[in-house]
């Protein structure tokens, strides 16, 4: 066979793909495409939460350090819930931090099952969030140091509640 | 099962979208998947041939383009963009498992030649036509597993996709020069493994 029979050949055989995806591409595989990629944005999201804990797994003992709860009972809880209270704002509110765009691309409702997932870590209610000091925090690094400098109000509204 | 024609224009659609999605509108993004899913899945599974691949390959393509829509500079045609990420994340893709993606391939490619609605779309009915496309799409499979990851990825973009030289060398960053240079590279060693296979 000449090199022009074998060009024919190949660009029928090549253009012959463009009509054909497999079977499993079919329109439900399609329409569920955009579902999907918010599963798969949630599952980013649970990993930025098992880095979160990774972080601040020292916090109990820098807490115990910054407040004088009478007892370490009391303090653990409260003082927890207000670092979860802090990431969350963190995450949420800092567009420069690699992990918002996981959680900008979810619903609200998807958010706060996010939210409520990460709660769940430490059997806490999600209805402990959002406290104006969340704002004031820059990045996940300062966590340590603003409950130690100015999250007493946080932590008191956690008792509180 | 169709696809769209790839676009040749700017859509200003697109420009809006992404605008929108800066501008922390998820919903936007949303609709830019629906706009560009079946291309990209087109690209990404013509170079794997693999469809559980390809649906990785499509979901961190999504959330990589997402994370740096930012960065997007406006006035850039966005389906150029995603395309570039798809193909880059598919080249890297294919040169972590070249072992097991090439086992893939060739797996699914003996499931893809022989299905009949790809026979259907792409022949007449002419039997002993089909059977021979059938043959050589078969021996096609196999040429193109000994292709480069490099020169796969430019034969889907021109050949399967039908893209021009120019809105190649913006999606994979390369100059057009290069792309004419590896297409023609690709089809000599493409004619020349379907020679070998037609003479054994």
């Amino acid at each position: 066979m000449s090199d022009k029979n074998h060009d024919l050949d190949l660009h029928e055989l090549l253009a012959a793909r463009r009509n054909h995806l497999p079977v499993e591409a079919d329109n439900a595989y399609f329409e569920g495409i955009v579902s999907q990629f918010h599963q798969h944005q949630m599952a980013d999201v649970l990993k930025v939460r098992q880095s979160f804990w990774g972080k601040v797994a020292n916090l109990p003992e820098i807490l115990s350090q910054a407040f004088t709860f009478p007892t370490p009972v009391r303090l653990a809880v409260p003082a927890m819930a207000a670092c979860l209270l802090l990431a969350f704002g963190v995450i949420f509110n800092d567009s420069s931090s690699p992990e918002a765009p996981a959680l900008a691309a979810l619903s609200l409702e998807e958010q706060e099952n996010a939210i409520a997932a990460f709660a769940e870590d430490f059997g806490t209610s999600n209805t402990l969030l959002a406290p104006a000091e969340i704002d004031q925090v820059a990045s996940l690094d300062e966590i340590p140091h603003y409950v130690m400098t100015q999250a007493p109000s946080s932590v008191d509204a956690v008792v509180a509640f | 099962m169709d696809q769209p024609d790839p676009p040749d224009t700017h859509d200003p659609d697109d420009d809006v979208l992404v605008a929108r999605t800066q501008n922390g509108d998820p919903s936007a993004y949303d609709e830019l998947i629906r706009r560009y899913q079946k291309r990209v899945y087109s690209v990404i599974y013509n170079m794997t041939h693999n469809h559980a691949d390809t649906n990785d390959l499509l979901m961190e393509t999504f959330a990589k383009a997402y994370k740096g829509i930012h960065g997007f500079k406006r006035g850039a045609r966005f389906y150029t963009w995603v395309y570039r990420i798809a193909v880059n994340q598919t080249i890297n893709f294919l040169k972590r498992n070249k072992n097991r993606s090439n086992v893939s391939l060739d797996n699914e490619d003996n499931d893809l030649q022989n299905r009949k609605e790809m026979i259907d779309q792409s022949l007449a009915a002419d039997a002993e036509k089909q059977n021979q496309m059938q043959e050589l799409q078969k021996k096609l499979n196999q040429s193109l597993l000994r292709l480069s990851e490099e020169h796969r990825a430019v034969v889907t973009l021109a050949d399967v996709q039908g893209l021009s030289h120019e809105e190649i060398s913006k999606i994979l960053g390369i100059s057009k020069g290069t792309v004419k240079s590896r297409l023609f590279y690709a089809h000599k060693q493409l004619q020349k493994y379907l020679r070998d296979y037609r003479e054994s």
